[in-house]
């Protein structure tokens, strides 16, 4: 099946833009797909009262209306190798590093039963689950009203909340892997590396790396 | 004159396939073998403190006819040719700004400092090992019960910028020369050797491991 999904990358105050430019561009060499980069004014206007690690909830109210599959991607995501077929499916995620989804399957029953967990970070979802946003919508307002500053880990609702509600389709943990769980050896087969919670600069600066010593080459 | 053995302090690498990259890698860019130093080439006290009091003894481990060698630590990255180091009796990089300033707080003697530099990457003339040869006294004496050891993370580099620095003019490189993943982002574009400190130790190797099936010994892909 052909790759028919809009990539989309929220970037909301980028500190280092160059490197937003070179993930989207690195993005569309290896997929041949043009990435629709959102900037804060590109939002809608509720959306700017909450706090920047919501703003995945506002994702359909960001792209085109006969846009029917968005692929998210976060900004400290840097594509190695080109994605395998996206199957058609309601939402589709990679499946986060074993040992976190077991300790998240110990605190929750929901992750318990699916024995899976994803990283926000890298998805794609089909039109149908926009009601799911919806709900993540009022949920990142009403999280939002009392401090516009407090942010929350949207990880864990989105979580709930398409877990709840489909099935996922599931796609090896090499399309989003993470950096700081990654086990060496993995390194030759990653297809994503997602340099989250990493200290200080430590993201930016390992990425600006790549950046001047990979630029736009392929991998084998 | 750019004359000097590269030497670098591997004491238990997690990954030894890692290790012999980061060797292979600078003498590919360089043209120069490392000498990769290893726990069973060191004399059994300097085993005794702290592993990174370690390098205090680097002056015993090197050919006797060595007369400059350039250390770095085994969690740095080659990324590009050295360019030539002046030959002076010790030469290094200054650490983070924030660091210097948590020293000079702390220490009077930093204030009269310039800089004050990590220790994962220097360049050391023979003419400076008494330095480190009271390194090693300071390191036997006060073994673990180090006075320096609330500076989170300093170990040996604070008595060593304090032994190197009231001897010696430091001679200062620019940040390139040793760029630290934390920090220097605006160096990092053009980067010689790229220095992990701190970096949680998956993240650490895996990137390494990541930046080594990526560039092999090859130079920049994308020029």
């Amino acid at each position: 099946m052909p790759a028919d999904y809009l990539p989309v990358m929220l970037s909301i105050d980028h500190p280092h833009p160059e490197l937003e430019q070179w993930v989207a561009q690195r993005f569309e060499m290896l997929n041949g797909q043009r990435v629709h980069i959102v900037h804060k004014e590109d939002l809608p206007e509720d959306a700017r009262a909450v706090h920047p690690e919501y703003l995945l909830a506002w994702l359909w109210d960001v792209v085109p209306k006969d846009t029917q599959r968005i692929l998210h991607v976060d900004t400290d995501i840097v594509p190695l190798r080109p994605l395998p077929d996206i199957p058609d499916a309601p939402f589709v995620a990679a499946s986060d590093c074993r040992g976190y989804v077991d300790r998240c399957a110990t605190r929750y029953p929901v992750i318990a039963t699916s024995d899976n967990f994803f990283n926000e970070g890298f998805f794609v979802a089909r039109r149908d689950t926009q009601y799911i946003f919806e709900q993540l919508k009022a949920f990142s307002i009403y999280r939002s009203v009392p401090d516009t500053t407090s942010g929350g880990f949207l990880q864990m609702p989105i979580n709930f909340l398409v877990q709840s509600s489909v099935d996922i389709t599931w796609l090896p943990h090499a399309c989003n892997t993470i950096a700081i769980d990654a086990h060496p050896d993995m390194s030759p087969g990653i297809i994503a590396l997602h340099f989250c919670v990493l200290p200080n600069d430590t993201n930016w600066v390992i990425m600006n790396t790549l950046r001047t010593m990979l630029g736009l080459s392929k991998l084998p | 004159m750019d004359d000097y053995l590269p030497v670098m302090l591997s004491v238990d690498h997690p990954y030894p396939e890692i290790e012999a990259w980061i060797a292979e890698r600078f003498e590919a860019l360089n043209n120069k073998k490392v000498l990769v130093v290893h726990a069973e080439d060191l004399p059994e006290e300097a085993l005794f403190g702290q592993p990174t009091y370690a390098k205090a003894w680097l002056w015993d481990v090197v050919p006797k006819y060595v007369q400059r060698m350039l250390y770095f630590d085994y969690d740095i990255v080659p990324l590009r040719a050295l360019p030539d180091i002046p030959d002076v009796p010790f030469a290094a990089v200054p650490d983070a700004q924030w660091y210097v300033d948590k020293l000079r707080a702390m220490y009077p003697f930093f204030e009269k400092t310039r800089h004050a530099f990590n220790g994962g990457f220097f360049m050391a003339r023979r003419d400076t090992r008494p330095c480190f040869d009271q390194l090693k006294s300071f390191a036997l004496r006060t073994g673990c019960d180090n006075p320096y050891a609330h500076v989170r993370g300093a170990d040996e580099q604070t008595p060593m910028n304090h032994l190197l620095q009231s001897t010696f003019a430091v001679h200062w490189l620019p940040r390139e020369f040793h760029c630290l993943v934390h920090t220097d982002y605006e160096e990092s574009a053009g980067a010689y050797m790229l220095h992990f400190p701190g970096t949680p130790s998956k993240a650490r190797w895996s990137t390494m491991s990541l930046l080594r099936s990526i560039l092999g010994t090859r130079p920049i892909l994308d020029e």
